[in-house]
């Protein structure tokens, strides 16, 4: 195949892996939060070596590739009991590996670095494998002898580069990549559709293939399952060894549990993910017999690409080269930062921080990135040539099997202590390196044959004890995972519980600052929105778990230490607390204590200020009264001393005594309708029509209008109000009096809605009030014109009551006008002040 | 929930691990198809289905 065409396809792909990345952070976030896109994201299990090095094992090797899927199926049965417990863990603490929870666990300092830096140097093979299948593909598919470490070298700088740019933008204490997850979901699509079309195509261009096997005996084992109980053991090794691999990989714990959104993803991705891997394992035993059919010759691992070519379809084989440049895409990258998040959070972080260099943590996360890639590409070229992909993946398997013992133990069992632990870790790091690591390293040259041979044939790595008939995988994982369960359980029950670690405490915004300083401000505003409401010791805890999702728990742990001081022990702090609470409390009712002394001070001026103005009230009826009684009482001894007074004399005194009479009466009706005013009555609230009002109103005072050869004029707007109708009527009843008292020849009445409010005017064309009287026109009995001194007065009171307000307006002639609003929430009752 | 989960999970080990060697002792069988591949796809066919109908709703 052209290799202008295969880099050109390669680097096309590569770009669409990016452009569906960036749609991930930008208008895909939707997606990137959906249970299909958590599901097919968890399919980055499905590596290169799914993809093309399961055909190769079963071509050589039979049923054998199946436990690899069967494990991860067993495992996602287990959620309800395994990931919820982790995801709760892990949003509570920001665990962003297994190292992050043995070290929340245990507390034991030892423990997440050994775990990181054991993890890292046990998936270097699983790396390399990748590079491998890529580097492989490509030289095959351009038919060429070159070595393959040309193409593997820059293979891994271009996948540390996608990791770098996806996966390191900023330290964020979540560790979330939405681009990330959704380029993973999309490479895993691709990865499905490629394997399915490539079987589909081969079944429907050559048939079946188990038919013809039955020519070809030395293919039949291939069809049978592992005779005895060697083959028995290794199967069930692998199906357990795959389960604990799907847990513990830091790339499924990190597509699992830190790039999960929602705990509930895991219902769909406990069958959907099982089906996936169904699906994908479907076409490999065909492929497998059709390839040693057709293909005698040629390499296993590449018969996903040989066929193709085989039946003359180019694009179909390009297609399904870019389906295994997914698989090992996805694996790489999302594992290359896994492994950078470990090496940071558990190597570099304390480092830098010894060095106060912390501020450089991010560009150290990029360059470790690049140091997994190299070291795995170091490590193809020492050992990858030697191993088929799939012997390579599964000395991986077991290298992160290791962590099982202490994390299950450990989540499971209160009994676990650290010193056990370490200790099973420790056991299981080296028999594993023993058995497994150390040949793989012999078998390619790079060490002497003793590695395989071992100082005492009973100390043979492949075969310890003695132990013949099982292949080195199978017999590495029981080893190293007996010896390591051994160690965590024994020493653990020999081993004191470590008392939980001291708490501490601090101030806000010294932990603020903190954060700043190591997280940027965006971190602080959340920690500070988020801690706003927190006692000191809730509020050291938040930080610390903001800081040790970006720099690791122990760094996390020792930045803390500068700003906080130890919590009070538990019976101390309940005191404390106790105390504190009371105090507030204390504090709380003073302050309600002194508000309602305010309350009742200002009540007493009121009581005070009306009961003056009662006397003064009084005051000013009795003087009112006082004037008409005594003419009245003058003209009835008058009428009474002079009986023989002239009839017209007569008359004109019992006019005088009439009017002074009404006098007395109307002061008497507005003095009661002042008194009803302070009582508080309510308000009668309906809704009135205000022009109605107005013409009853004019109804009203027509006669008296009339009398004195006065023109009423009006210009009335249709306005409707929620107010007291009656309350209404009598003010413009005042108002009305007042002008017609006044007027010349003219009064006039208006009304207009203005600013949501109803707009009353009454004008005369009288004298006008003097200036000297405008500032006491609303005050009680200050008249100017003979009336009782109320009308005015009581008409403010109305009208501030049905919560308007009324003004003297300037001009010729008096113009008075008020307000009313069109709907009252809060009016005063009336009462007086 | 747990309970369900747990079983399956008990009854999926039982089907992946049975010593499938002492029942399919030879390569084809049904249309012309490997017995044990038929087993192994059909029970785990059957795992994903019942998980399926276990988990699908909250």
């Amino acid at each position: 195949m052209n290799p202008l065409l295969l880099l050109l396809s390669l680097f096309l792909y590569l770009g669409l892996l990016f452009l569906v990345a960036l749609l991930g952070e930008g208008r895909g976030r939707l997606w990137v939060q959906s249970p299909w896109a958590y599901t097919l994201s968890l399919a980055v299990y499905a590596t290169a070596w799914t993809f093309m090095g399961s055909v190769g094992r079963a071509a050589t090797e039979g049923a054998s590739f199946l436990p690899i899927y069967l494990g991860p199926t067993l495992a996602l049965l287990l959620w309800p009991f395994l990931h919820a417990k982790l995801l709760s863990l892990a949003r509570a603490h920001r665990l962003t590996s297994w190292a992050d929870f043995l070290y929340l666990r245990f507390g034991h300092g030892f423990l997440g670095p050994l775990a990181a830096a054991f993890l890292v140097v046990g998936l270097l093979p699983y790396l390399a494998l990748q590079l491998k299948a890529i580097a492989q593909a490509f030289l095959f598919l351009r038919g060429e002898e070159e070595p393959l470490t040309d193409i593997a070298l820059p293979t891994a700088l271009l996948l540390a580069l996608f990791a770098i740019l996806f996966g390191t933008r900023r330290l964020d204490p979540s560790e979330r990549h939405q681009g990330l997850v959704l380029a993973v979901a999309f490479e895993s699509l691709v990865k499905l559709l490629a394997l399915l079309l490539v079987g589909g195509v081969a079944l429907w261009r050559l048939g079946n293939p188990f038919p013809r096997v039955q020519d070809h005996p030395e293919l039949l084992p291939l069809l049978l399952p592992q005779e005895g109980l060697t083959g028995y053991l290794a199967w069930a090794s692998l199906v357990v060894l795959s389960g604990l691999a799907f847990l513990f990989l830091p790339r499924q714990f990190h597509v699992s549990v830190v790039e999960n959104t929602d705990p509930q993803h895991l219902r769909l991705a406990a069958w959907a993910f099982p089906l996936y891997l169904l699906l994908i394992t479907l076409p490999v035993l065909p492929l497998a017999l059709w390839g040693r059919l057709l293909l005698p010759g040629a390499n296993p691992d590449l018969y996903v690409l040989a066929l193709p070519l085989e039946l003359g379809s180019a694009p179909l084989a390009l297609f399904a080269f870019l389906g295994g440049v997914s698989a090992a895409t996805a694996m790489v990258v999302v594992e290359g930062l896994a492994l950078s998040i470990l090496i940071s959070n558990h190597l570099l972080s304390p480092l830098l921080l010894r060095f106060r260099a912390l501020g450089s943590l991010l560009l150290w996360r990029r360059i470790s990135i690049l140091a997994v890639m190299l070291l795995a590409y170091l490590y193809f070229r020492l050992a990858g040539e030697a191993y088929a992909l799939v012997a390579m993946g599964l000395i991986s398997f077991v290298a992160v099997a290791q962590l099982a013992p202490a994390a299950l133990l450990g989540l499971f069992w209160k009994g676990t202590t650290p010193q056990g632990a370490l200790a099973g870790l420790l056991g299981g790091i080296l028999l594993w390196a023993y058995t497994l690591f150390l040949p793989a390293l012999a078998r390619s040259g790079w060490l002497p044959p003793f590695f395989l041979e071992g100082p005492h044939p009973l100390l043979r790595p492949e075969g310890l004890l003695g132990i013949r008939g099982l292949d080195p995988v199978t017999h590495g994982f029981l080893a190293s995972l007996t010896l390591n369960l051994a160690l965590t359980l024994g020493v653990s029950l020999f081993t004191r519980r470590k008392a939980l670690p001291e708490e501490r405490t601090g101030e806000v915004e010294e932990l603020a600052a903190l954060l700043r300083r190591v997280l940027g401000p965006e971190a602080e505003e959340g920690f500070r929105r988020q801690a706003q409401a927190l006692p000191g010791r809730e509020a050291a805890g938040l930080a610390e778990t903001l800081l040790a999702g970006s720099v690791g728990p122990a760094t996390a742990k020792l930045l803390l230490l500068s700003v906080t001081r130890e919590a009070p022990p538990e019976a101390l702090r309940e005191e404390v607390e106790e105390a504190a609470r009371e105090s507030r409390e204390l504090r709380a009712y003073a302050q309600a204590l002194e508000e309602a002394r305010k309350e009742l001070a200002e009540a007493y001026e009121r009581l005070k200020a009306l009961d003056q103005a009662k006397d003064e009230l009084l005051a000013a009826v009795s003087h009112e009264l006082k004037t008409p009684l005594t003419a009245v009482r003058a003209l009835a001894e008058i009428l009474e001393a002079h009986p023989d007074l002239p009839e017209g004399e007569r008359g004109r005194f019992t006019a005088l005594l009439a009017k002074e009479t009404a006098r007395l009466s109307r002061l008497v009706e507005e003095v009661l309708a002042y008194t009803r005013l302070q009582a508080g009555v309510p308000l009668a609230r309906s809704p009135t029509d205000l022009r109605a009002l107005a013409e009853e109103a004019l109804a009203l005072v027509e006669p008296l209008a009339r009398e004195r050869g006065i023109t009423m004029e009006s210009h009335l707007a249709g306005v409707q109000a929620l107010t007291d109708r009656d309350r209404v009527l009598q003010v413009l009843l005042n108002l009305l009096h007042n002008a017609l008292r006044h007027a010349r020849s003219r009064v006039r009445l208006e009304l207009a809605l203005k600013d949501r409010e109803a707009l009353f005017r009454v004008v005369d064309d009288g004298p006008g009030v003097p200036p000297q009287a405008r500032a006491l026109v609303f005050e009680p009995f200050q008249s100017f014109s003979g009336g009782t001194g109320l009308g005015l007065f009581l008409a403010r009171r109305l009208v501030e009551s049905l919560g308007g307000r009324i003004w003297l307006e300037e001009g010729e002639g008096a113009s008075f006008a008020f307000t009313l609003p069109l709907e009252v929430a809060h009016e005063d009752p009336g009462g007086g002040r | 929930m747990k309970e369900r989960s747990f079983a399956l999970f008990l009854l999926a080990l039982f089907l992946f691990l049975f010593p499938v060697s002492l029942v399919f002792p030879n390569p084809l069988g049904p249309w012309e198809l490997p017995p044990l591949y038929l087993y192994l796809y059909g029970s785990w066919g059957l795992v994903v289905l019942l998980a399926y109908l276990l988990f699908r709703r909250p």
